[in-house]
């Protein structure tokens, strides 16, 4: 037939389950904010920062070799630098489970902690883009007449966050890992690390998780798009203010802060008290160095607030989810 | 035109009640309602948002039951949705996407895979009749544009029926015009129920075949638009030229009561059921009629009186 | 009749966009409806009329007088604008009161003619003392059209004032607005709602990208527009019998059969005899006239025709 139909035409097609729906939502929310200016390169940054991670890794894991290309290196630098290398190097290759764990673990821990902040920022920049500009355009009427439901809305959301958190702190973090232990010496890193990465996934899954709640909460506050980032960001920077003062007057506020929460949840499971002190015990020279620690660190370092810190995050999570039910209803 | 003979009845409620705190929105409303284009009428406040927002489960129901397509609305709400549109009468849209980006994701939610929704967005951006605006950002649209996209969304997913409220808000009479002839087409031509909820009975009368009126929780009408004229029969606004005082001083002679409207037209009630007597009045006084509208304002009375005996029963 | 809005030679400008074109028209007593597509400088018209702006060149006068700065014809028109601009957080009562006290009444003066206001707009008692964030559409179109009464004015500009009523709403200020007509108020209705400027108005003004298209009674309008093609359609029992019939009259160059409506369409060729012969025509073809329409008489017809 020479002239085609191109009128309205009927659909009799198979429909997408609504797993794929949720994951529409959420690939919005993501693609929404990887298209503003700058997120791109603070992904690029995390990115490189694995990549120095996993070099740091390459070094230590050359600690542990004879005559490896540390030791020659430390000689061309110094002789006395060479023999100290040398005497480190041969007693790490003699306890390979205490050394390669207790070292990646403190490594990991530290670095998980390093991306949190970056993360944090991050989220902020998403914020906006993630239940705010629904609220203020009526989205939640139009998403509310299509074959979803608001719960389904609200996990697509929830997903977006933490798909944005995980290019940012999971990724490069298991990426660090796996590179890192790639080009170690031996096959065994990989065994001997796995507190670490397992420390890791469990903090960094657990951070995850909590922070997109946060952010929802957050992001469902008001309507205006400059103010909910602005609330975000404030709230993280009265946390950093508020914990070195409280922690001389009273130390439960600085639970208000949720980055001093995951910090102490980060000790509870990383528990880096143990490592230094079998290190302080076990290996030398760098065991007599740890000895100088001073005791309040110590202890400090060895009873985190974990108790109080669950229940701080509950109770903003809970927050969050009571606010994003009030705000998110299709009227 | 589709034919779904599997489904005689495309609503269908049973005692649907809608209380908030002390009012009661919907009162044991029954009905009824056949695929076709159904206009929804009712006072502001009196059950005929309430009873959209239920069906499409924007509220959840008090008590009794609502079937949508067949099934029932609490029960299987998004499964309905997949073959349910809805144009909200506020300005509403998702942000932070293009025109046709945006059609795309709404026929995602209901369902439909990437490519088929990517296809028929455009092919409804077409039927709506947007160009190359809907490359632009949603934000930048004029208001006609706005209604045009909210057809678009409402109908992407090839819905069974479609529910639009106030339709032609804001828009200007030629957008009014087409918004109204595409929202026509849907019924005629494609086979898709409209529910059209306005209070420009204008609008209403052009284009609906079917109407409920529902005023303080229950429906006080559910007829054909046909019927309801037949039953205002009896009336007519002619349109002369000139000799408006000798044409109804005619008109008073025969006992027909007539008014002479603000816009120059003469209204007569003659009570007769076709306008010949009409015709012959005139045709002795040698008035040519520029033109004779019958049951000129039936939707309107009908519903006015309609809320009048509402009003006196209770 | 004497005009109370004269504009000559009107023009308003914001840089290069243009809002007002070198317009010339006279707004006669009575109510006179506004009409034009979006953008075509309406609300620009309106806010010269109510002093909000001034012209760039060009005169307009409003009871003989130029409405910029003049506090003294201000007091004789009354605004109701657009969209739903009420303060949400004040009630309508005390919101009243306040512009009451603004026109120069105090006290139980003040608010005894707010209360009288507000029955007349048949705003409900229980409301009076409510926020009104709470308002729906139609109750904020009600506290709006009060505010524009208090002052008793002569002249009432009023932007889309039946948007968000129910017919019942509708009814009631169209019949405000008659009342308020026969009691010797001008208004002027600036609506998108051809039909019902078309059963309101005496008069109406046609504006379209910053110029007037036309200006009148409908009637006079209606009479100018003389290039068009007679065209009729007609409902009755046997529209076949019609057809032929007038067709062997010889009066008509062509016909169609609407077969979803039932009309039967007739282009005439001589609209003058024709018309002579009308009536004779229907009532000797023997069919029950059920009605008579001509498309191309309605208000609508004629903002298609004239904005083309």
């Amino acid at each position: 037939m020479p002239i085609h139909d191109i009128r309205y035409q009927h659909w009799e097609g198979a429909h997408v389950g609504v797993w794929g729906r949720r994951l529409v939502i959420a690939r919005n929310g993501l693609m929404a904010v990887l298209q503003t200016k700058g997120v791109w390169q603070l992904v690029g940054m995390c990115w490189v920062t694995g990549l120095a991670m996993s070099a740091v890794l390459f070094m230590v894991g050359q600690l542990l070799v004879a005559d490896s290309v540390v030791v020659q290196w430390a000689g061309n630098l110094n002789p006395q630098l060479q023999m100290f290398v040398r005497l480190l190097t041969t007693w790490l290759e003699q306890h390979p489970e205490i050394s390669v764990r207790t070292t990646q673990n403190i490594l990991f821990h530290y670095y998980s902690m390093y991306l949190m902040p970056v993360s944090i920022f991050a989220l902020g920049i998403l914020v906006p883009l993630l239940i705010t500009r629904d609220l203020a355009s009526n989205a939640i009427i139009i998403y509310s007449s299509k074959a979803i439901s608001r719960g389904d809305y609200l996990f697509g959301k929830f997903c977006s966050a933490f798909a944005l958190l995980g290019i940012t702190w999971l990724g490069p973090v298991c990426g660090a890992w796996f590179v890192g232990n790639l080009v170690a010496p031996d096959w065994r890193f990989f065994w001997h690390s796995r507190a670490a990465i397992g420390h890791s996934l469990v903090f960094v899954v657990s951070g995850m998780i909590v922070l997109s709640v946060l952010a929802m909460g957050m992001s469902s506050v008001s309507t205006k798009e400059k103010s909910t980032p602005a609330f975000w960001y404030m709230w993280w920077i009265f946390g950093g203010v508020i914990t070195p003062i409280a922690a001389h007057t009273q130390p439960w506020l600085r639970h208000l802060s949720f980055n001093y929460d995951l910090n102490q949840i980060a000790m509870a499971i990383f528990r880096p008290a143990d490592d230094i002190k079998i290190a302080q015990d076990n290996i030398p020279l760098l065991g007599d160095m740890l000895r100088n620690i001073k005791p309040e660190t110590m202890a400090a370092l060895g009873t985190p607030a974990f108790k109080g810190a669950i229940v701080a995050l509950a109770v903003m999570g809970l927050l969050s989810t009571l606010i994003i039910r009030r705000r998110v209803k299709p009227e | 035109m589709r034919a779904d003979t599997s489904l005689p009845l495309i609503i269908e409620t049973k005692g649907l009640t809608k209380v908030y705190g002390q009012q009661r929105a919907l009162d044991a409303v029954d009905l009824k309602v056949a695929p076709g284009s159904i206009g929804l009428l009712g006072p502001n406040g009196a059950g005929k948002s309430t009873f959209m927002k239920c069906l499409l489960q924007l509220q959840p129901i008090t008590s009794g039951s609502a079937c949508l397509l067949g099934r029932e609305v609490g029960t299987e709400g998004r499964e309905i949705r997949k073959r349910v549109g809805y144009t909200p009468e506020q300005d509403c849209h998702i942000p932070g996407m293009v025109g046709c980006e945006y059609v795309t994701y709404c026929a995602q939610l209901c369902g439909l895979p990437f490519q088929a929704a990517r296809q028929r967005a455009h092919e409804m951006l077409d039927f709506v009749g947007m160009g190359q605006e809907r490359y632009r950002k949603i934000d930048t649209y004029s208001t006609g544009m706005k209604q045009r996209m909210k057809l678009a969304q409402a109908i992407v997913h090839d819905p069974q029926i479609v529910f639009l409220d106030e339709p032609t808000n804001g828009l200007d009479p030629k957008g009014q015009a087409q918004i109204l002839e595409l929202v026509h087409s849907l019924w005629k031509t494609y086979g898709i129920t409209v529910v059209v909820s306005s209070h420009l009975l204008h609008d209403v009368d052009r284009i609906c075949e079917q109407i409920i009126i529902i005023a303080r929780g229950r429906v006080l009408v559910h007829d054909t638009l046909e019927n309801l004229k037949a039953r205002k029969r009896g009336a007519a606004e002619v349109v002369v030229g000139e000799r408006h005082a000798e044409l109804q001083a005619a008109c008073t002679r025969q006992q027909w009561v007539s008014e002479l409207l603000p816009n120059g037209h003469i209204k007569v009630e003659h009570k007769e059921d076709s306008l010949n007597p009409l015709l012959n009045l005139l045709h002795e006084l040698k008035i040519a009629p520029l033109e004779i509208i019958p049951s000129p304002n039936a939707l309107e009375e009908t519903f006015v009186q309609a809320l009048e005996i509402s009003h006196a029963n209770t | 009749m004497s005009a109370i809005i004269q504009a000559t030679e009107l023009s308003r400008w914001y840089g290069i966009v243009m809002g007002l074109n070198n317009v010339s028209f006279e707004i006669e007593e009575g109510l006179t409806g506004l009409v034009g597509p979006n953008g075509a400088g309406k609300s620009t018209l309106i806010q010269i009329v109510t002093g909000q702006l001034q012209s760039s060149s060009g005169r307009l006068t409003v009871f003989g007088q130029e409405p910029w700065n003049n506090p003294a014809l201000l007091r004789r028109i009354g605004y109701c604008p657009e969209g739903e601009a009420v303060p949400k957080d004040l009630r309508p009562l005390d919101w009243l009161k306040g512009l009451a006290f603004l026109s120069g009444l105090t006290g139980a003066a003040a608010r005894a003619r707010c209360e009288a206001i507000l029955d007349r707009v048949k705003l409900p008692r229980e409301h009076w003392n409510k926020r009104m964030a709470q308002f729906s559409k139609g109750m904020k179109q009600r506290v709006k059209l009060a505010q524009g009464l208090l002052h008793g004015p002569d002249l009432l500009v009023l932007d889309e004032p039946m948007n968000g009523l129910d017919p019942m709403g509708r009814q009631e200020v169209a019949g405000l607005l008659k009342q308020l007509t026969a009691s010797g108020v001008s208004i002027l209705i600036s609506s998108h709602i051809l039909a019902e400027l078309e059963a309101l108005c005496k008069n109406i003004l046609i504006l379209n990208w910053g110029r007037i298209l036309a200006s009148g009674s409908q009637k006079e309008i209606r009479g100018d527009l003389k290039n068009w093609s007679e065209e009729l359609s007609i409902l009755c029992d046997a529209p076949e019998k019609l057809a032929r019939r007038l067709f062997d009259e010889g009066v008509l160059i062509g016909f169609d059969l609407d077969g979803d409506s039932g009309f039967l369409n007739i282009r005439v060729k001589d609209a003058r005899t024709f018309y002579s012969r009308w009536t004779g025509l229907l009532l000797e073809s023997g069919v029950k006239v059920q009605a008579i329409r001509s498309q191309s008489r309605s208000l609508k017809n004629i903002f298609d025709k004239v904005t083309t």
